[in-house]
């Protein structure tokens, strides 16, 4: 339970430092409905980006979850690539984790911190060195 | 697991209260912390699951993730249990053999890992219940509209629902673009080969994707989401969901004084 409650502290404090970080260097910009839209079906894609990679040794638990790592990180970082926004990282990460919740595990309140946690690593760091993975691809995606 | 629409009490219930009743399940599964009260806690909850009437493959599926859980937890907590005092129940290598002796200072089977892994399982098992009975029993929008009636944004809530509206249409476009390429040539066995498949269903799906999205936020903008909006189906707080409500709520408080407070 304390170790539960310390995460939950820490998960917090990353928030409020990525928040502190955003609003002092204006990095928060509203997301207009083309970018949910588009961060909405790369909730679905992390979903089924797994397929595949199902294959014998890959329904082992530990196993699966290492080899699934792969398309998720892979099409996380093509998402953030084409909203290059802050927050993408944390409404990917943390909507595939309640899209899960939702359709096959459950509603479950006390996993998201750790959907959040991962969130916020990453703003932390885009926050942090003012990074953002831009690309021209949205832009030119919109002219097309 | 999938929603199984039946005319069930647990059916009828408002998904804000089973939301509600999951977050104090929760609650209750991290503070309970003795063997009985953790197997009672998982009776209740499993008799919660059978009055939802699920079909006999699914209680299946929950005996055997509750076997299978309880014997890697009791098995690996038995013989890695780290904490003192730990009395061993019997010892599979001493520590005076030549070798693997010295090396791991003896390896020993350990009562008191035992209960923990029992009661580590009984706490998995618990909130796993719970939320199978909310899968089950849950229609998806619907619990998503009682995630936004207690305050989840309402972007964070468009995400979900364009998420589960367009899963299986891009499932199915995946499976369609894989199928494909297999009739291609593709390979799909082994880990090269799920690379491989990877990398081909990618670049289609993504652009697919893209495609997809333009066409939807013109449909939302056209329909005025960015506008006043309203809901065809409302959510209805009944007196039943009160009396769950407060039952489960009035259980959590005097677990809390037991345990704090004795």
């Amino acid at each position: 339970m304390s170790s539960y409650i310390s995460s939950l502290i820490f998960v917090f404090i990353l928030g409020g430092a990525v928040f502190y970080i955003g609003i002092r260097r204006r990095l928060f910009k509203r997301f207009n409905l083309y970018e949910l839209v588009t961060i909405a079906l790369f909730c679905s894609l992390l979903y089924i980006g797994g397929l595949p990679f199902k294959f014998g040794l890959s329904r082992i638990p530990f196993i699966h979850a290492f080899i699934y790592s792969i398309p998720f990180t892979a099409l996380l970082f093509i998402g953030i690539r084409l909203v290059p926004k802050s927050g993408t990282a944390t409404l990917i990460i943390f909507g595939s984790s309640l899209l899960s919740q939702v359709i096959s595990r459950g509603i479950n309140p006390l996993w998201w911190p750790y959907a959040l946690f991962a969130g916020f690593a990453l703003e932390f760091f885009f926050c942090f060195a003012e990074v953002i993975l831009e690309v021209e691809l949205m832009r030119w995606w919109r002219d097309y | 697991m999938k929603y199984i629409s039946k005319a069930t009490f647990f059916h009828r219930l408002d998904p804000r209260t089973k939301i509600l009743m999951s977050l104090i399940c929760a609650c209750l599964v991290v503070i309970l912390d003795t063997p009985l009260s953790l197997f009672s806690l998982s009776i209740v909850l499993f008799a919660v699951f059978l009055s939802i009437k699920p079909p006999l493959s699914y209680i299946r599926i929950i005996i055997y993730l509750m076997g299978t859980t309880m014997i890697a937890a009791v098995i690996s907590q038995g013989f890695f249990y780290y904490f003192e005092p730990r009395t061993p129940i019997f010892t599979v290598v001493p520590s005076n053999t030549r070798f693997f002796g010295n090396l791991t200072g003896g390896i020993y089977f350990y009562k008191e890992g035992v209960i923990y892994g029992a009661i580590q399982s009984m706490r998995i098992f618990s909130a796993t219940l719970l939320s199978m009975v909310i899968v089950v029993s849950t229609y998806p929008s619907d619990l998503i509209l009682g995630l936004k009636k207690l305050g989840i944004p309402e972007k964070l809530g468009f995400i979900i629902t364009v998420s589960i509206r367009f899963l299986p249409t891009l499932g199915e476009e995946a499976k369609r673009i894989l199928i494909a390429q297999k009739l291609r040539g593709l390979r799909l066995k082994g880990i090269c080969g799920a690379l491989n498949g990877f990398r081909f269903l990618l670049q289609p799906l993504i652009i697919d994707s893209l495609r997809k999205a333009k066409r939807i936020a013109l449909a939302a903008e056209v329909r005025g989401f960015t506008g006043k909006r309203v809901e065809i189906r409302s959510l209805r707080f009944l007196w039943a969901d009160r009396v769950v409500l407060f039952i489960a709520f009035l259980t959590m408080l005097f677990v809390i004084r037991k345990m704090f407070c004795p």
